[in-house]
């Protein structure tokens, strides 16, 4: 079951924890990530910056009360991380970590660094990555294959930006996806991003798939769109969900 | 030639034999720098053209010369809002096409008055992308073998629409010379496994990142020359490996593969300088430790 992140947080049940990574594109989309970033912080049992992520953090809180939204570690090479975001969250008690280590990117680093302090409470710890879509091309598949690589490890693992969410679904189990509209949907999509998938159904979108092969070169399902409040979908393969996400009104909705 | 030799070095590692060679020049090379008049390029205008500084060089070294400019529906409201009132008499289209349900209607009197054709088409089972590809096709008849097709606006906005886009890069690159996906700081091309790829982008506005992804599907075995981490019949994976944050090294990239693979590399001003200060700053910080 995967619960929208943007329904009411009192309707989640008891022990599920949040934990949050700021990567570098948060400015593309408007207030989106802000708003996600300000709703989400204090349900959030940790919160880490993937170096440059920081500056982003830093720097859409202008004019607000950044001390309200202090991360708990910033961690990568550090290469980006500006002197002046780098002194205001020091000073703040938020620890620095810098991990040069070549073989991961910054964003692997923030992962394993959650894996390491949730412990046995990763399986039940939705792990939600913000700046993830737009920017640098290479970047944005990076954290497609972070997807690949750890969505087994949490209970769920979803990347959110530029108006965009998506989240990997596994094979071997129905996958019932909640969304909630208006702030999700209603274009979305079925990617076989990584490989090919044999056969993917579908129930509850306006085109759906039955026993559908899917692959890039020989169909894709983009520009679909929710049609009913539950989608449920079926798949051999690993396969990204992805669902546009607007900004909230100016009612100021949750 | 090094170069040269490299690349049969390269070939004879993977098949043990000689391999067609396909050179993919920067797509902002004049072509009489390219070489290859005879080489038609046609554009193709998607949603998420921007005022980056990619994509205002390459409209301005290539509109002009290209034998086919298309906008895809809603991109042709992309090309009018980002040239400006300015600029757009300097960049027109031949067609707009597309299911028409995006293009706004002072976008499309402007563009039919400066002699534009606004095509509808409307069919399901493509999108206006799709669509535009398809009008290419039908104009370029036996030359589509050596066109080469630039779609720009490609990267950005809506994610699904951004993999449809590389679902069309894996369906049509074989029927062009070339087809290049443009825009937001990304150019992007499929490299296919039956040649031997040289690369050779144009280090004013291309690169230094730069990336090997597998997209449509894992590679056994890809080998490359002139990349800081160049890789040796490695292979590629979503959830395995995939080479991202990888940097160009050296004036040409060669590229040999098994399998379909995604190339892709930063393109525009900003990345160069972005990249030349911190390594500026790298430097000068090593200087001080000695």
């Amino acid at each position: 079951m995967h619960r929208s992140l943007f329904a009411d947080p009192s309707s989640h049940p008891e022990g599920r924890k949040l934990a949050v990574i700021v990567l570098n594109n948060l400015g593309s989309d408007g207030n989106g990530s802000k708003h996600f970033i300000k709703h989400a912080w204090s349900t959030a049992s940790l919160r880490v910056c993937a170096d440059g992520g920081a500056n982003g953090l830093y720097d859409i809180l202008e004019g607000e009360d950044r001390d309200a939204y202090l991360p708990d570690v910033i961690k990568g090479d550090l290469d980006s991380l500006r002197p002046d975001v780098a002194r205001y969250y020091e000073d703040r008690g938020v620890n620095i970590i810098q991990a040069a280590d070549q073989d991961h990117n910054d964003f692997e680093k923030c992962v394993r660094e959650i894996l390491h302090r949730a412990g046995s409470t990763a399986a039940a710890t939705t792990l939600v990555a913000v700046g993830a879509h737009g920017g640098r091309f290479d970047q944005e598949m990076a954290a497609f294959h972070l997807l690949h690589k750890y969505t087994a490890h949490f209970e769920h693992f979803v990347l959110l930006g530029n108006g965009n969410l998506s989240f990997l679904l596994l094979p071997g189990r129905t996958h019932r996806i909640c969304p909630h509209p208006p702030r999700e949907g209603p274009t979305c999509g079925l990617l076989p991003l990584g490989q090919p998938a044999a056969r993917v159904t579908s129930r509850g979108l306006r085109w759906d798939l039955r026993a559908q092969p899917l692959a890039f070169g020989a169909f894709v399902s983009s520009s679909n769109a929710l049609e009913a409040r539950e989608v449920s979908v079926t798949t051999d393969a690993p396969l990204v969900w992805t669902i546009e996400v607007s900004e909230p009104g100016d009612e100021g909705e949750a | 030639m090094a170069a040269a030799s490299s690349a049969a070095s390269l070939a004879a590692a993977v098949t043990g034999g000689a391999l067609d060679e396909l050179v993919h020049r920067s797509i902002i090379a004049p072509p009489s720098e390219s070489g290859h008049p005879g080489q038609p390029t046609a554009i193709i205008v998607l949603n998420n053209v921007g005022e980056d500084s990619g994509s205002s060089l390459f409209l301005r070294s290539a509109w002009h010369s290209a034998s086919l400019r298309l906008c895809a529906d809603g991109g042709a409201n992309s090309l009018y809002d980002s040239l400006g009132e300015q600029n757009r008499s300097l960049f027109l289209p031949d067609m707009v096409v597309g299911d028409l349900d995006s293009l706004r209607p002072e976008v499309a009197d402007y563009y039919r008055d400066s002699g534009a054709a606004i095509v509808k088409v409307s069919d399901q089972d493509r999108n206006d992308f799709e669509k535009c590809l398809q009008q290419v096709l039908a104009s370029a008849g036996a030359a589509a073998r050596d066109t080469t097709v630039v779609a720009l606006g490609a990267f950005g906005g809506r994610f699904d629409q951004e993999m449809a886009a590389f679902h069309l890069l894996y369906q049509y690159t074989h029927a062009f010379r070339r087809f290049v996906l443009l825009g937001g700081g990304n150019v992007s091309f499929l490299l296919l496994p039956d040649r031997r790829h040289r690369i050779v982008p144009d280090p004013r506005m291309e690169g230094p990142f730069c990336g090997l992804l597998p997209i449509g599907n894992p590679c056994g075995s890809v080998t490359t020359s002139g990349l800081m981490w160049d890789l040796h019949q490695q292979p590629l994976a979503f959830g395995g490996r995939v080479s991202s944050s990888n940097r160009i090294a050296a004036a040409e990239v060669e590229v040999v593969t098994d399998a379909p693979v995604v190339w892709t590399m930063s393109f525009g001003a900003a990345t160069v300088a972005a990249a030349a200060a911190t390594a500026a700053a790298a430097a000068e910080a090593g200087e001080g430790d000695a």
